[in-house]
């Protein structure tokens, strides 16, 4: 017996991609107070995104963050923070205006950086099953 | 099938009126607060206390920061007020505020008021220049001198750990032994002795020729008899011989009274009457309060500007991290303070105090930027009169040059405790005091110099007994002005203290003209007691020697009259062997 999708969307793949990365990011990011959560809400203005995918990945990833992943990045902000190659680059980073706003010398901020890039052909391949399941209005 | 809306929003405007709504909202009234608690926050992790900011402001024009009524709490009494600041205002610089750094190129402190300068209620901090003393003679001759039961003796059972007790010992299993060896061989001569006898006996009454041979062995028998009184005779005078050499031994134990003494004493645990850290237990906790200054610069201060990472505390469930704090040839220091006038007006009530200061290029980057500070102020209500400040931080190139001169004409003194036990307290009460402190730091070498004169001084001395605060009060009440001198010399942060202090003479004179008239006491009634017991001791073992070698010399005489008899008629000689088994 085949199961009957409740849920039918008018949104493309891209808009549902974009509405559960936006969301992760979101989710994994451990404080509000940084430019580049900033900067996602402020693009929720000029963009489309279905609301109710963007809520569910931000408060999938928020738990999945708070009680699963934050010592992983944690530790993978810390390490790439301490490693002496990359201190130069972190330095330019810091020597460049408004970039320090975003607290890339947070490990934890860095941590969930790294981990919402990471998470994009996951996110990828979940709009495209929901895409591809679910009827269009 | 309706068309699918697009990705783009072409109709933002909506949309984005309200995000410019909330935005402006958040500059007006959001990011006051959130400068407020940003600034709080960091002040807070500086002083080591909570740090509360009234009202604060952040305005884009210059940008200026305004802070209101900042009350930083006492890091060692969180309860207790220590400093207020009625208005700073900070003018930042653009550049590095777009890079997330503060450099405040002019700013200015103003309506300072000092609440007291008092002594921590609390235990000194972790992190000190003056480490702990770890002899704390004082406390240990107080707490024997408050102690009822001082002069009581050790109980019973201290003494068996004597030398002697044990030599006692000993020596009882000594006598036992040879009581025993003498018995025996007393019973070997008599069972040898019995044996020949009734050899003679049977060779006589299986002799052929009757007459000859009875007067024969009748012979042999009076031999044998003057043979077995010979050995009695030595065995006699060998008993008399061992017997005075135990007597003598006995008799030795007196030599171990001075031993006794020694080791019962150990046991009693008296306190030393040296006293020669008694200047260092005193002049640390004297000092410890006024170098709180170098203590706070060295472990708070410069460790929090030079610290290139910061452990956030987790909040709303969720980690948030360690800050990174990089440095580059053209980055601004994190913070950077280059120039801060601190100036406040005494009032009329007291409550503000007439401060002049100046800071110049205190950073977080103290290699790349020399910092000078200077201050002079006056805290009627706090009753600091006369303070003045010069400081040095140059640590430019790969060089530690700290400097620090300090001088206060006088402040209040209260509470200070050179020993607080749950029984015991001993300090000063109140007293007024002036101030000369110089720290030199240097890369491989620092000097402090340390120098206060204390007037006035009321001194606080609670003990039960009543003995013992006759013994302090007699000693303090006439020492109204204490001089005491600190210096240290070495490496930071273990430097090598010296002090010197008339209180600390004072203190040890008293102390050990009391500690040796009740030691002397105690000692004579130690030995008395030690000499009672090695006296009964050897009577006891002498008693049971002599009664020992008593038995044994009339066994023996016993065995010669028996010899005599069988001697005069050697027929007898079966039968009284058959009853000396008896014996």
């Amino acid at each position: 017996m085949a199961i009957k999708p409740r849920y039918s969307s008018r949104s493309s793949f891209l808009q549902i991609f974009l509405a559960l990365l936006w969301g992760s990011w979101l989710g994994f990011s451990p404080a509000w107070l940084t430019l580049q959560v900033f900067v996602l809400l402020i693009a929720l203005i000029f963009l489309r995104l279905p609301w109710l995918w963007l809520l569910a990945s931000y408060g999938f990833s928020w738990l999945v963050a708070a009680f699963l992943l934050d010592p992983l990045m944690d530790k993978v902000g810390n390490l790439l923070l301490r490693e002496p190659r990359l201190d130069h680059f972190w330095t330019e980073m810091a020597k460049a205006p408004v970039l320090p706003w975003t607290h890339f010398n947070n490990s934890m901020v860095l941590g969930a950086f790294l981990l919402g890039i990471l998470t994009i052909p996951f996110w990828a391949y979940v709009a495209w099953n929901l895409r591809s399941r679910t009827p269009v209005r | 099938m309706k068309k699918r809306p697009g990705l783009i929003r072409w109709n933002f405007f909506g949309y984005l009126g309200v995000a410019v709504i909330l935005t402006l909202a958040y500059i007006f009234v959001g990011l006051d607060l959130h400068v407020k608690s940003l600034v709080s926050q960091r002040l807070t992790a500086l002083n080591g206390a909570p740090v509360t900011v009234g009202h604060a402001t952040f305005k884009l024009s210059g940008p200026r920061i305004v802070l209101e009524q900042i009350t930083f709490m006492d890091p060692r009494n969180p309860e207790f007020v220590q400093l207020e600041v009625q208005n700073v205002k900070l003018d930042l610089d653009w550049q590095p505020l777009l890079r997330n750094r503060i450099v405040v190129k002019d700013g200015v402190a103003s309506g300072i008021h000092l609440n007291d300068l008092r002594t921590p209620p609390v235990p000194a901090p972790v992190n000190s220049l003056v480490a702990p003393q770890s002899s704390p003679s004082l406390s240990a001759a107080s707490a024997y001198l408050a102690s009822p039961g001082r002069m009581e003796l050790p109980p019973e059972d201290a003494w068996k750990a004597v030398p002697s007790f044990q030599a006692q010992h000993a020596l009882n299993s000594e006598i036992s032994t040879q009581v025993a060896a003498w018995q025996k061989k007393l019973d070997d001569l008599v069972a040898t002795h019995q044996q020949q006898t009734q050899s003679i006996e049977s060779t006589q009454q299986t002799s052929h020729d009757k007459e000859a041979g009875s007067e024969s062995l009748r012979k042999i028998m009076v031999g044998h008899i003057e043979k077995t009184k010979l050995d009695l005779d030595q065995l006699e005078i060998s008993i008399k011989s061992e017997a005075n050499n135990l007597l003598t031994k006995t008799q030795s134990l007196n030599e171990l009274i001075p031993h006794d003494v020694t080791v019962i004493k150990q046991e009693a645990r008296l306190p030393s009457v040296e006293f020669n850290n008694v200047a260092a237990e005193v002049g640390a906790e004297q000092i410890r309060p006024i170098l709180s200054v170098v203590d706070n610069f060295y472990f708070r201060l410069l460790a929090w500007l030079e610290r290139t990472e910061q452990p956030m505390r987790n909040s709303f469930g969720r980690q948030q991290g360690t800050e990174y704090f990089f440095v580059g040839k053209y980055l601004p220091p994190r913070l950077w303070l280059q120039k801060l006038d601190i100036i406040s007006k005494e009032s009329p009530d007291g409550k503000l105090g007439e401060v002049v200061g100046h800071i110049k290029d205190l950073s977080s980057e103290p290699f790349n930027y020399p910092a000078h500070l200077s201050l002079q102020a006056s805290f009627k209500k706090a009753e600091v009169e006369n303070l003045q400040m010069e400081a040095q931080i140059d640590h430019t190139r790969g060089q530690v040059d700290d400097r620090l001169q300090l001088s206060v004409a006088s402040f209040l003194v209260h509470d200070l405790d050179f020993v607080k036990t749950p029984t015991f307290r001993l300090g000063i009460e109140q007293a007024t005091a002036k101030l000369n402190m110089e720290v030199l730091a240097q890369t491989d070498s620092s000097t402090m110099t340390i120098a206060t004169t204390m007037n006035k001084v009321s001194y606080r001395v609670e003990t039960e007994s009543e003995a013992l605060k006759k013994v302090f009060d007699d000693a303090l009440s006439p020492l109204t002005s204490l001089e005491m001198s600190a210096t240290a010399q070495g490496k930071l942060p273990a430097l090598q203290w010296t002090y010197a202090s008339n209180l600390a003479e004072r203190l040890r004179t008293a102390l050990q003209g009391v500690l040796s008239q009740e030691f002397a006491e105690y000692n004579a009634r130690l030995r008395d007691k030690a000499y009672q017991r090695v006296l009964e001791s050897s009577k006891i073992l002498e008693a049971s020697l002599v009664t020992a070698s008593d038995d044994m010399q009339k066994r023996i005489l016993a065995e010669k009259e028996k010899l005599v008899t069988a001697s005069s008629d050697p027929s007898t000689s079966k039968k009284d062997s058959e009853t000396s088994k008896g014996l």
